[in-house]
């Protein structure tokens, strides 16, 4: 029985065309389904993702028409609605036996994925496989693929440090803040300013559970169009100050050109907050929050300069890893098509 | 349970060991980059108090009461009772590297008790009648100080967690060091449970059927004034963090000067 996988992922394919193969989770049981009916495959497996569709298979490998073209052509017409030009320009890629067991290791342990040795994958992958388990698309061969997939994820975790470190401003960002208070629950979070990387670091916050999100700006309509999808509330920029004794985590993020956050405003609240810590991230050029206020005691600040720094210290720290990672897996694969014999 | 003084040595050098190994363990994943598990330190502390609990057993045969007769027993009392304390009270927080950073102080205390002669062969029984309240006063107010001794642990973590975060130095260290608000709770905490069990100590003091003379008694009294003006000004004056843990860092010279005016009385 031969190995194969076919998909499209964020390298080779706008967000555009991808949204258009994405299979809701809802939707892949009967997916499984038709493609097993559909083409000559004795097991299958989808993983959709935003950044990926793959279909994983195992197939007689005498079939009459190779069953690579057969997922293939299963994909262009079931996910597809596109013209004639479009299906054959699709850029879809494929891979069979050892190089399909490679992708799937890869893919598992995060080395396909936009973040480099992201985590999230893991899981989705996981469930992409449940689903499937359930459907009773998946026997012997790619139950073990799959299992072996999750043993390569959890070896690379623990042997490499590809999943060490926090490569993006937001994830930087929550990675302090927890440093600093523990859990991020209790934790109230402004935003000054109406800017996107404002947005999406307190989107990574209130991932964590932080809580009582609230927006200052100089326009109260931009500032609750920010709020909104958030759950948070929004205030006239020049009431922030009041929100001190309350507030763990400030976000600022303006286009002034001075400071707008200045040292007596903070050390004259310090002694309300009953000797809460406070996080301040200055994401703005030039800088919103006066430098000098990382002086005072219980108070962290870090500017954008610095939180980017961190991220791109642990995106080189990544990239060294995958020369090992990509050792691992290839030892792997190797040992899982040695004794399956696809 | 019959043990040998060469049995009680063998123990206590063998606690030691523990203890090292605990942080030489520690400091070797930490440095590597690896997230520390801590059930190994666990694990290691552990062996180390219970082979210090038959030391104690030991001594206590030989003396006939509590084995707080000498400064090296004192010491070694101590390293226990942090351990003690360590195991009581430091879940409650998981923190993580706190054994870790316990481990070399007790190993400390212990040694030096080791090293000063704190293993007896001879037994020398006290005259007369073993008074408990004395008993309890005594080995109360040494567990006091072992959560004190661990208050500053938590308040050294917490002044190297916050120098990290200032300096912006997000190293392996920094990774494993629990949030400052977790240790800045902990020390307070700490300080409030060394506080009772030594306001227990004093109190159990005046119990005593044949009174020990103030001088014993007043040894403990500054360090029970020290502490208890540290946590009331920190409870009405909201001190900073930094503040109570430079505090409690410095404060935490006035047990170990009793401890050796204990040992020579």
């Amino acid at each position: 029985m031969s190995l194969i996988c076919v998909g499209i992922n964020h390298e080779l394919a706008p967000v555009e065309l991808r949204e258009r193969l994405a299979v809701p989770s809802e939707a892949v049981g009967d997916t499984l389904l038709s493609m097993y009916s559909a083409a000559q495959i004795g097991e299958c497996v989808v993983v959709s993702t935003c950044n990926r569709v793959e279909v994983y298979a195992a197939a007689e490998a005498d079939s009459t028409i190779p069953p690579t073209t057969q997922v293939i052509d299963f994909l262009k017409t079931k996910f597809a609605g596109l013209n004639e030009d479009a299906l054959t320009e699709l850029p879809l890629y494929h891979h069979e036996g050892l190089d399909a067991a490679k992708h799937l290791f890869r893919v598992a342990s995060g080395l396909d994925s936009m973040v480099l040795g992201e985590t999230e994958i893991f899981g989705q992958v996981k469930k992409a496989y449940l689903i499937a388990q359930e459907t009773g698309t998946t026997k012997g061969r790619l139950n073990k693929l799959f299992q072996n997939a999750f043993r390569v994820g959890k070896r690379i975790r623990t042997e490499t440090e590809i999943q060490r470190g926090s490569t993006s401003v937001g994830s930087v960002a929550v990675d302090l803040a927890e440093k600093i208070f523990g859990g991020l629950k209790k934790c109230n979070v402004l935003i000054l300013g109406a800017g996107e990387m404002s947005r999406t670091t307190a989107q990574s916050l209130a991932s964590r559970g932080a809580i009582g999100i609230r927006v200052a700006n100089r326009s109260i309509e931009r500032a609750e169009a920010l709020a909104a999808p958030l759950g948070g509330t929004a205030l006239a920029f020049d009431r922030w100050p009041s929100q001190l004794p309350e507030i763990d985590i400030i976000i600022s993020s303006t286009s002034a050109d001075g400071y707008v956050v200045h040292h007596e405003q903070i050390h004259g609240a310090i002694h309300s907050r009953e000797g809460r810590p406070l996080f301040l991230i200055d994401i703005a050029v030039p800088r919103d929050i006066d430098p000098a206020i990382d002086e005072l005691n219980n108070v962290y600040l870090y500017d954008i300069d610095t939180i980017e720094g961190i991220a791109a210290q642990a995106r080189k720290k990544r990239e060294k890893q995958i020369a090992l990672c990509e050792k691992v897996i290839t030892e792997e694969a190797e040992e899982f098509i040695g004794t399956s014999g696809a | 349970m019959e043990i040998t003084a060469q049995g009680a040595w063998w123990a206590l050098a063998g606690a030691i060991a523990c203890f090292l190994a605990a942080s030489a363990l520690a400091i070797l994943e930490v440095s590597k980059g690896m997230r520390y598990a801590s059930l190994i330190t666990r694990v290691l502390m552990g062996a180390g108090f219970v082979l210090e609990t038959l030391y104690l057993h030991h001594q206590g045969q030989m003396r006939g009461r509590c084995p707080i007769t000498s400064l090296p027993e004192i010491l070694v009392f101590m390293s226990w009772s942090t351990v003690l304390i360590y195991f009581v009270v430091g879940p409650t927080y998981r923190l993580s590297l706190l054994g870790v950073f316990t481990a070399p102080l007790v190993a400390l205390f212990a040694g030096l008790g080791l090293a000063g002669g704190a293993v007896t062969g001879i037994p020398t029984p006290p005259a007369g009648i073993v008074d408990p309240w004395l008993e309890t006063h005594a080995s109360v107010s040494l567990i006091s100080y072992g959560a004190f001794a661990l208050a500053f642990v938590a308040a050294v973590m917490f002044l190297i967690q916050d120098r990290l975060l200032k300096a912006k130095s997000l190293t392996p260290l920094f990774y494993n060091l629990p949030p400052v608000s977790y240790l800045a709770n902990a020390v307070t905490r700490l300080l409030l449970v060394g506080m009772i069990l030594l306001t227990v100590g004093i109190v159990t003091a005046f119990f005593i059927h044949v009174f020990p003379g103030w001088g014993k008694i007043l040894v403990a009294f500054p360090v029970w004034l020290a502490y208890g003006i540290l946590l009331v000004v920190n409870h009405r004056r909201k001190l900073a963090p930094q503040s109570l843990a430079r505090a409690t860092v410095v404060l935490f010279a006035l047990p170990l000067i009793t401890l050796t005016i204990l040992g020579r009385r």
